[in-house]
């Protein structure tokens, strides 16, 4: 496998795009996965750059609009990166997408996932790779991946910081897509490796929800939600807070892990909570906090481990949680060295900042069910 | 920075290209082409991205804007050699001023993210600040409600003292009350028992007097037969002999009922004596054991279960017959109550004894259906009965209890087993102890 990734600040569109797609195109890429920050508003320049500095049309993009892109030489707040991967021709990269995620989230990802079943005529893929328009109830998504697919999916929702803008989006090749959802389905042999990482430490005593509506939670332990975080953490929760999250407990298998991370600046008027996903009445819950100086070390440990077993990556796939950055602030560039300092080599590395994660949790040497989490950092490796 | 020419025409410093979109845009340039139109059609609509200096050749010297920083500077032929030569010093200032736009981008997009942090910010401190606020005006009120009741707080506290003495002196006086009531009741207690005992006595009597009577009126029926035949001149020697004869008949019987009689008022006198005056005294415990079961013997004999007693005839005792005779009275009344419920036969059984230490040891056994745990640590509290409304007034065994503590100064232990039986053991001193402020001993009843 040859891999490359680049990355630009240009604010420039074309410039921008030019830049990323001259610099990938040195390995003559498969697939290019991209990610972006939303000051490029002319995407169409954007994507001529690109496939003008690739040099090649027929190259498959998937990408995703992020709060900041990951990419082996720095983490930034504007501009773009790209993982470029080349298998020789021994994986096939099928892109397929799905509308109107925000009204019909299944809809969307089986319409997605038909497309791809169709492109792969019967074969299992190694692995999908997903990305998603943020306005929609994440859990629904997961529903569908959690239920419907036996294959890892990686990935994230697509959002920034500017929550009034209500802006995100989704690439496939030079479309630029709003309310969709885009998935990728590698179609061959490729080895991989999937781990996630959060810190985080419950806190209080657990509650049962008593009344909620989609990601809206009303009224836990007969009193309203926003009371009962701030009865269990102590103190005033602040529309500015952040890492402050739900952990289900109970319903779930062996490994799995769900967390619905507290959305900031949409805390209702009313003392209900809005959550980056749905939560369900009559579910138990237990407030946690993340605590940051504890996310390099479970970095630390992930690589560690990962390292432990031998496996070779040619390249990483990051989705790593917008909170997560908004917390280290000038420490989040710790998520990418964190692999060369594991590897002991340069790994082309790119990924981006994410409203929610996607990717099954590794126990006892297998994959759970595929899981929405948040304020989590994911990465995959993908083997040489 | 790049110097670049369409033309076929050598020009020093400049790099004769094929035109493309990716090589004009990617960086500041100079570029010479023979028309602007050109190069337009080169840049797809994107001519506003270009950056640097479009040089075609025209008739006269001329220049204009193209975009932000880009040039289109017209010059006759001959000239353009002299123009290239301004072109490098052109093109830095052109790429300085990119890579300050490109700054003035970022610090653009970086503000905007820092405003919509600032945003955030001072909404949630804005939010905080109020929430603080109402809890500070929630405080202030509760601080003035505080010192409002402070004001009032001696007051308040003289008069619910005042109060609590009130409800202290009543709650005292009920509490005496219900003592005196109790101790009444307990009194009727025992004067029930005695009227039990006086049913009994007058059950006894009826035997003796009721065949006195009978045979009183079979005399005097004889008597007024002899009259009559006296005064009729019919009475013969041999009517008037069996008449002396009956008479003498008559006459040991009567004697005999009336003897009876008499003894058993004997006894009665001595025991109302004794229960109701505490009178003590010396006697053998088997008479008083005697007298009380015969007492009860019109309530024995009712009911399908034997009394048994095995109980030492020489035992002596200087102590309070009456006290001992009420407490058999009440065990017998509590057993034949409670021991047998539901059964047609049973047996109680009394025994006495001597023990060491001029003690007398004495346990009242029955084989009955013995008391539930649950009753057990109950059964000698005041009032306490499982016959609530069939009988039992619950203190026949605080009485039993009272006497043997108190009077005899003995002690009782309980033992029961459901399905075996119940059995009271009671140690007694054989001689009473002396109580304090004791009466004189009330005299001998004759």
């Amino acid at each position: 496998m040859r891999a490359k990734s680049a990355s630009t600040t240009l604010i420039d569109p074309y410039r921008a795009g030019l830049s990323l797609g001259r610099s990938l195109s040195e390995i003559e890429p498969e697939v290019v996965f991209l990610f972006v920050t939303l000051q490029y508003q002319a995407w169409d320049e954007f994507m001529d750059g690109l496939y003008d500095g690739l040099g090649d049309s027929a190259v498959r993009l998937v990408g995703t609009s992020g709060d900041g892109f990951y990419e082996s030489s720095r983490v930034s707040d504007i501009g773009a990166s790209a993982l470029a991967l080349n298998s020789g021709g021994r994986v096939r990269w099928h892109v397929e997408s799905g509308t109107q995620v925000g009204a019909h989230p299944e809809g969307a990802v089986r319409q997605a996932l038909a497309s791809l079943r169709n492109r792969l005529e019967g074969r299992d893929p190694a692995f999908f790779y997903m990305v998603s328009d943020f306005y929609t109830d994440a859990s629904r998504i997961e529903a569908v991946i959690h239920d419907e697919i036996d294959q890892p999916v990686v990935g994230g929702i697509a959002a920034d910081d500017d929550s009034v803008a209500n802006s995100g989006c989704v690439f496939i090749d030079r479309a630029v897509l709003r309310d969709s959802v885009v998935m990728l389905a590698a179609d061959g042999p490729l080895a991989f490796q999937i781990h996630i990482a959060n810190s985080i430490d419950p806190v209080g005593s657990p509650g049962v929800v008593d009344e909620a509506q989609g990601r809206t939670l009303h009224r836990i332990d007969s009193i309203e939600a926003l009371a009962f975080l701030e009865r269990e953490i102590g103190k005033p929760v602040l529309r500015s807070d952040q890492g402050i999250l739900l952990t289900v407990l109970g319903a779930d298998e062996p490994g799995e892990k769900r967390l619905r991370a507290v959305a900031q600046n949409v805390t209702g008027g009313d003392g209900s909570l809005t959550l980056h996903g749905g939560i369900r009445t009559g579910e138990r819950v237990q407030v946690c906090v993340a605590d940051p100086t504890k996310f390099q070390d479970s970095v630390r440990e992930l690589f560690a481990h990962a390292l432990a077993t031998g496996f070779d990556p040619a390249a990483a796939l990051i989705v790593s949680c917008a909170g997560r950055k908004w917390l280290l602030g000038g420490q989040i560039d710790h998520e990418v060295q964190a692999i060369a300092s594991a590897f002991g080599r340069d790994i082309p590395a790119a990924g981006f900042s994410s409203f929610g994660e996607i990717a099954p949790m590794l126990h006892e040497g297998r994959y759970t069910r595929n899981l929405f989490h948040n304020v989590t950092y994911v990465v995959m490796l993908i083997g040489a | 920075m790049r110097r670049l020419t369409s033309l076929d025409l050598p020009l020093p410093g400049f790099e004769v290209v094929t035109l493309r979109k990716a090589t004009l845009l990617s960086e500041p340039v100079a570029v010479v082409v023979a028309s602007l139109p050109e190069l337009l059609a080169v840049l797809q609509g994107h001519a506003d991205r270009l950056q640097g200096v479009v040089i075609t050749p025209g008739a006269e010297v001329g220049l204009a804007r193209l975009a932000p920083l880009a040039w289109h500077a017209t010059v006759p032929m001959a000239e353009i050699g002299s123009l290239a030569r301004l072109v490098p010093g052109w093109l830095d200032a052109i790429g300085t001023a990119d890579e300050a736009l490109q700054q003035v981008g970022e610090t653009r997009f970086r503000t905007e993210r820092l405003s919509r942090e600032l945003e955030s910010t001072r909404v949630g401190y804005n939010d905080l600040t109020c929430r603080l606020r109402e809890q500070v005006q929630d405080l202030l009120a509760a601080k003035t409600e505080l010192s409002a009741l402070n004001e009032t707080l001696e007051s308040r506290i003289a008069r619910r003292t005042a109060q609590l003495e009130t409800a202290n002196a009543e709650l005292s006086k009920a509490l005496h009350d219900l003592m005196q009531a109790q101790a009444e009741l307990v009194r009727a207690a025992q004067l029930s028992g005695l009227g039990t005992l006086v049913a009994g006595i007058a059950h006894e009597l009826n035997t003796p007097i009721g065949n006195g009577l009978t045979i009183a009126t079979t005399l005097a029926d004889e008597a007024r037969r002899m009259r009559r035949q006296l005064r009729d001149g019919s009475l013969t020697r041999g009517a008037l002999e069996t008449f002396f004869g009956s008479t003498a008949d008559i006459t040991v019987v009567m004697e005999r009922n009336l003897g009876r009689a008499a003894e058993i008022i004997g006894h009665f006198k001595q025991m109302v004596v004794d229960q109701v005056g505490e009178h003590r005294r010396d006697f053998k415990l088997s008479d008083v054991v005697a007298d009380t079961l015969s007492a009860m013997s019109p309530q024995l004999r009712k009911r399908p279960y034997r009394v048994t007693t095995e109980i030492d005839e020489n035992l002596l005792m200087d102590s309070y017959p009456g006290a001992m005779s009420q407490i058999l009275t009440n065990l017998v009344a509590n057993a034949l109550i409670h021991a047998f419920e539901g059964r047609d036969e049973g047996t109680v059984t009394l025994r006495a004894a001597a023990l060491d230490g001029d003690k007398v040891g004495l346990s009242f056994c029955d084989d009955g259906c013995g008391i539930a745990p649950k009753d057990l640590e109950h059964v000698f509290e005041p009032f306490y009965t499982t016959k609530f409304g069939q009988g039992g007034s619950g203190l026949g065994l605080y009485i039993v209890y009272n006497q043997v503590h108190k009077l005899l100064g003995g002690h009782l232990e309980l033992r029961s087993t459901v399905g075996v039986g119940t059995c009271f053991h009671m140690v007694l001193p054989r001689v009473a102890p002396v109580l304090t402020g004791e009466r004189e001993p009330a005299p001998t009843p004759h």
